[in-house]
């Protein structure tokens, strides 16, 4: 769990003021561009400095702690490519934390991925995510991951992160992103954050979802 | 057609720019290579390769040290002595070299070279690390690999800026005269060399040596051209 309080952060020309905000199960932090998202979330995750306020993870308060030692696993917004090829950079972070990447690759089913060389925008930030799962975290910040991706490769990552049962702050500009993929959703304007309000929409959003995507495979045969 | 006749005007002038530099000399001066020219030629390359060994692994660690601060804030100290003349910098650097007894030795020759060449491996490199984006630095960070661990793993995404960055380095090197006439003018450098056989027989006996070096420099910058891409396109 995630709890951040009274909390502000001025950068990059905003000033961000979160009074409370529990994450529990998957929260959608949505938000127009310039809102000041990103900002808080770096902020949270420990790359910008806090000016007041807590971070706690599980109860334990980690806003002393740098971004490296914190239990957070972040997507930044932008495209992340590393030198390695799919398994290679897998069993590079899994050496470093000790942890075991097969079990990453079966929860969500990258079987496929691990001989590819050649990757596409969707297979690299599922690569991306399945990366950051193997610190172990007990939070994991996403922002934007669907951010310049195709249709179908925007569902098979939405598709996988719905698997993932860590506590998880989902940032977008897409309210059907949002809907399809959370339990709880809050707004950020002019660095504010009003709610949480609990999902309501997710049946809407699947099929809306699942409609679009029929679309695809019925008239251009992509499957995903 | 206006652009393929921007294109011709930039032809001319690129290759008027290149027959001002040779056409006039070769015309003039035999093409004369002598034995202490080669010798010259050879005490460079290896001092030049000594500095960019030197030279490179400082850069990268300096280049990616700049990204944040403080490193950023300092930078600007790496790559001051691009703007001053060489000869200043031998100046400066002529108290200790002269201090440590290293006039006229290989030893002095390295030193000018590795401070003239830091900031040109250094500026290169640190372009490329900037390219790659602040997000993949927070991604290494957020799965804790800071510091001298993101070095490596950087090296292997901006694998050609490091050829491209060793080359310029090593360049920057051969091609030292200021610091390292008033440092050391033994060994003969090539700069040296050039520069004192002008000043005692005129241009005849070295401008077949100045000719094959630039030929030499021109055949890097095309291979530099091939490695960033620019000559493709890209």
């Amino acid at each position: 769990m995630l709890e951040v309080s009274d909390f502000l952060v001025r950068a990059y020309g905003i000033e961000i003021r979160v009074d409370e905000l529990v994450v529990r199960g998957k929260t959608a932090l949505l938000g127009r561009n310039g809102s000041g998202k990103t900002t808080f979330v770096k902020a949270v995750v420990g790359i910008l400095r806090n000016e007041r306020g807590r971070v706690l993870v599980d109860g334990v308060d980690v806003t002393d702690l740098p971004t490296e030692r914190r239990p957070i696993a972040y997507l930044p917004q932008e495209r992340v490519v590393l030198p390695f090829r799919p398994a290679e950079q897998l069993r590079y972070f899994a050496r470093l934390h000790g942890t075991d990447f097969r079990w990453v690759v079966e929860n969500l089913g990258l079987d496929g991925l691990l001989a590819k060389s050649g990757l596409s925008g969707g297979e690299r930030q599922l690569l991306n995510i399945a990366t950051a799962l193997l610190k172990g975290p007990k939070v994991l910040i996403l922002d934007e991951p669907t951010q310049a991706l195709d249709f179908p490769n925007k569902v098979m990552v939405l598709r996988t992160l719905r698997r993932l049962d860590v506590p998880t702050v989902f940032v977008t500009h897409d309210p059907l992103e949002a809907y399809y993929l959370c339990d709880e959703l809050v707004v950020m304007e002019s660095g504010r954050i009003k709610g949480p309000v609990r999902n309501e929409m997710r049946e809407w959003a699947e099929e809306a979802l699942e409609n679009t995507l029929k679309l695809y495979t019925d008239m251009i045969g992509v499957e995903v | 057609m206006p652009m393929e006749r921007f294109q011709l005007y930039v032809v001319a002038v690129i290759l008027g720019y290149f027959a001002i530099l040779t056409v006039p000399a070769v015309l003039r001066y035999p093409l004369a290579f002598t034995e202490e020219f080669s010798e010259a030629v050879m005490n460079t390359v290896v001092l030049s390769t000594i500095s960019t060994l030197i030279t490179l692994p400082l850069a990268l660690v300096l280049a990616q040290g700049s990204l944040r601060s403080p490193g950023r804030t300092l930078a600007p100290l790496v790559t001051a002595t691009v703007s001053v003349p060489h000869t200043a910098i031998g100046v400066l650097l002529a108290p200790l070299v002269f201090g440590a007894g290293l006039v006229d030795t290989p030893a002095a020759i390295v030193i000018a070279m590795t401070i003239v060449s830091l900031p040109i491996g250094f500026t290169a490199l640190r372009s490329a690390l900037v390219s790659l984006g602040t997000g993949y630095f927070e991604f290494l960070a957020g799965m804790g690999v800071t510091g001298w661990r993101v070095i490596p793993i950087a090296i292997r995404s901006i694998r050609s800026a490091v050829v491209i960055s060793a080359i310029l380095s090593w360049f920057r090197a051969f091609s030292e005269l200021g610091a390292v006439l008033i440092l050391a003018r033994r060994p003969t450098t090539i700069g040296v060399y050039i520069f004192e056989n002008f000043l005692a027989w005129g241009a005849a006996p070295v401008v077949g040596g100045s000719v094959a070096l630039l030929a030499l420099a021109v055949a890097v910058g095309f291979l530099i051209e091939r490695l960033t891409g620019v000559a493709r396109g890209k």
